[in-house]
């Protein structure tokens, strides 16, 4: 018995050292490493708006400029998505001519112009729009495992950028800041047209959100001296994709230039797939997080135009400055930051479904 | 079962072995998370050095080699203090989205790399600065005569004129961007009219016509003083003297850039036009007509020349070909550049327009 077990040892000593020796090199540590992306975020964010600076600058007309924007631009988000940040540009821009718009990805970009975009159709006079274009760039930037977002915007008109961050005024009750961090706030949050700074009607739509857990019950007014005409209240509809679907209840007192309307919380359903092993489980999360979202479009007669305002509601409402939103791929960024910072916030969670 | 001493010895011995093992096979794990992390502050940290001195370049007077030597140095310096090795590009987007990528600095690919991050930053020159320049250039370097009155039989000819004088006022940001707005004006001391304009995009055109003269008269000088205003300042008139050229033989050439260009028409800005093409996006090329041979002078000092001696001739492609050795893609940075055709013949400007520039810092080691 005793004679052979100094050899086991032995071995067994080798054997352990050996494959401890070889661990490393056959099967070496895996490491997932989160890195942290706000520089990246930082660096989108000064690349994209000195371009967009240097618009007026750039040769030729809207076309001309406006293709090499947005291939710089499809570049510029290639080169991120390399790093690990995804993005959604809007690009819009407003002149004389009419007015363009494009959805631009990592994978390329897409126009989305339509035939409402001439600005004739709105009665609008294009000599209004004397002088150069007006280029308006918003972008959501997400951390390639959406654990970070990133909302900021960009004009060449830098009185219609700086507008877009104004310093929070006391005297404007419900007022709040909307950084460059996409920070969406309680309540009904009124966004409206980033054109309003132009001296005639807009035709450019209007973002209304219901991050909220109730449905919504509201009077939206209008004040100004120009005239509503072509109102349309749309929905996007979450989950499915399904485009924009009409809402049929809502009222439009033409006389008193109110609109009474209902929101109710929409609900996001996110998939999952799950690889345990060679199983792969498909697990489907609801997380009630509140969003609705109406579009408004309006054109007007003449004159300034002028503002909507919440003007009752069954929770408390807010108006927020002023963001181009238009598609649903933006309306999907702000619900995944909605999302990431009511989860961090502590203000819900999300329930299962 | 009774263990010799000597055994349980060794035992220990063994166990002890083995678990320093476990530790090392775990430590390397961690080992390796700390450097990841090191490396990627340090590329980005290199990266954004290496961006830094990239746009000192384009906004200063020194050369593309310059930079690169600048660049290599530094790189060197964090090699050997770091112990890493460093590999640098520069990548240009041109106007068709595609990428041209220069080597800044390689490493041996042969030697054994255990770990390696790759950082890029990607840049947009625009005018950050605000502090501009002006210059102003002449069409031609003289004045040129001509025979307005020829008797082709005789040979001879009864009476001789002017053309007109063109002058080019071309102002720019420190970053090479064309300024947005101004005003010029010029004069002569005779025979010809003034003119005045507005600096749009950066060029102004004047045109000083010939007006009356008792009589145009070959080696002659006409002094033209042209003045401009910029963002509020004006600074000292320029004085040209310009020598008048006997053109009636045919051996002055009208050489320029073609007016292949949709420009926005300054006096509507919501047109365009068909105009000589001063703007050009990096990966156009520059038509010219009539030109049988040119040189070209960028900003940053006589350096700055493609080709660095000689002429080029043909067309331009900004993306393909080389200036001095360098890639044209390189060569051209973002900025105004002076464009001598026929062997100083005609003389135009032209800008290039701003683009991406992706900064590219390989760490590895």
């Amino acid at each position: 018995m005793r004679s052979g077990s100094g050899a086991v040892l032995l071995v067994g000593f080798a054997l352990v050292v050996m494959l401890l020796s070889v661990a490393s090199v056959v099967t070496p540590p895996s490491m997932l490493i989160k890195q942290d992306p706000s520089q990246d975020f930082a660096d989108y964010a000064s690349s994209i708006k000195e371009m967009i600076h240097s618009y007026n600058s750039l040769r030729g007309n809207h076309t001309e400029k406006s293709n090499y924007i947005i291939k710089s631009i499809v570049t510029l988000s290639k080169q991120y998505l390399v790093k690990g940040i995804n993005s959604t540009v809007l690009v819009s821009i407003i002149g004389a001519w009419g007015s363009k718009m494009w959805s631009i990805t990592p994978s390329g970009a897409t126009n989305l112009s339509s035939e409402s975009d001439d600005l004739s159709q709105l009665g609008i006079s294009p000599s209004s729009l004397e002088g150069s274009d007006t280029i308006l760039v918003w972008y959501a930037l997400a951390s390639i495992d959406n654990s970070s977002y990133f909302v900021g915007f960009a004009s060449n008109d830098r009185s219609v950028e700086q507008s877009m961050h104004p310093a929070p005024n006391e005297n404007t009750p419900g007022q709040i800041l909307l950084p460059s961090f996409c920070t969406i706030p309680d309540g009904v949050c009124f966004i409206g047209s980033p054109w309003s700074w132009l001296q005639f009607p807009s035709p450019s739509a209007f973002l209304i959100l219901n991050p909220n857990q109730v449905s919504v019950d509201a009077i939206m007014s209008y004040s100004g001296s120009g005239t509503v005409k072509n109102l349309m209240i749309r929905v996007f509809e979450f989950p499915g994709d399904n485009g924009l679907v009409d809402v049929k209840v809502y009222k439009w007192d033409k006389e008193s230039n109110t609109i009474t309307f209902s929101l109710d919380p929409a609900v996001i359903i996110i998939k999952k797939t799950l690889n345990i092993g060679s199983i792969k489980i498909k697990v489907g999360h609801k997380y009630n997080v509140g969003v609705s979202t109406v579009l408004l479009k309006y054109g007007g007669s003449g004159g300034k135009i002028g503002s909507f305002h919440i003007e009752g509601s069954n929770i408390k409402p807010k108006d927020v400055p002023v963001y181009w939103n238009d598609i649903k791929d933006c309306i999907k960024a702000i619900s995944r930051g909605l999302k990431n910072l009511r989860v961090i916030g502590g203000h819900s969670s999300p329930e299962g479904g | 079962m009774v263990t010799e001493p000597l055994e349980a010895l060794i035992a220990i011995l063994l166990i002890s072995i083995i678990l320093a093992s476990i530790f090392i096979y775990n430590q390397r794990g961690t080992e390796s998370i700390t450097q990841m992390g090191t490396l990627r502050a340090l590329s980005r940290s290199i990266a954004g050095t290496v961006a830094e001195l990239y746009l000192n370049y384009t906004n200063s007077s020194i050369t593309f080699r310059e930079f690169n030597e600048s660049a290599n140095n530094f790189l060197e310096y964090v090699e050997k203090k770091e112990n890493v090795r460093i590999a640098a590009n520069i990548t240009v987007v041109l106007k068709n989205g595609t990428l041209k990528t220069a080597r800044l600095r390689q490493v041996d690919a042969s030697v054994k790399v255990n770990k390696s991050i790759t950082e890029n930053i990607t840049l947009f020159i625009t005018n950050k600065s605000r502090k501009w320049h002006a210059y102003v250039l002449p069409f031609r370097n003289y004045v040129y005569l001509y025979c307005s009155l020829p008797i082709p039989s005789f040979n001879i000819c009864l009476s001789y004129s002017y053309r007109p004088i063109y002058i080019y006022v071309v102002g720019y940001y420190s970053d090479g961007t064309p300024v947005e707005s101004g005003s010029a004006s010029a004069s002569a001391d005779k025979c010809f009219s003034p003119d005045q304009q507005e600096i749009y995009n950066g060029i102004a055109l004047l045109k000083l016509s010939y007006s009356e003269c008792t009589s145009p008269e070959k080696n002659k000088e006409i002094k033209v003083t042209v003045s401009y205003s910029i963002g509020g300042e004006s600074p000292p008139p320029i004085i040209l003297n310009l020598p008048v050229k006997d053109c009636t033989t045919g051996s002055c050439k009208n050489g320029q850039l073609k007016f292949d260009c949709d420009c926005p028409d300054p006096t509507d800005p919501t047109k365009t036009k068909k105009v000589p093409c001063h703007y050009f996006y990096l990966g156009e090329i520059i038509n010219l007509t009539d030109v049988s041979n040119w040189v070209i002078q960028g900003r940053r000092g006589p350096n700055d020349k493609c080709p660095s001696s000689g002429y080029g001739s043909g067309n331009i492609p900004t993306a393909s070909g080389s200036c001095d050795s360098l890639p044209r893609y390189i060569f051209f940075t973002p900025g105004p550049y002076n464009l001598s055709m026929n062997s100083g013949d005609t003389n135009q400007p032209f800008f290039i327009q701003p683009y991406f520039v992706i900064v590219s810092i390989k760490v590895s080691r």
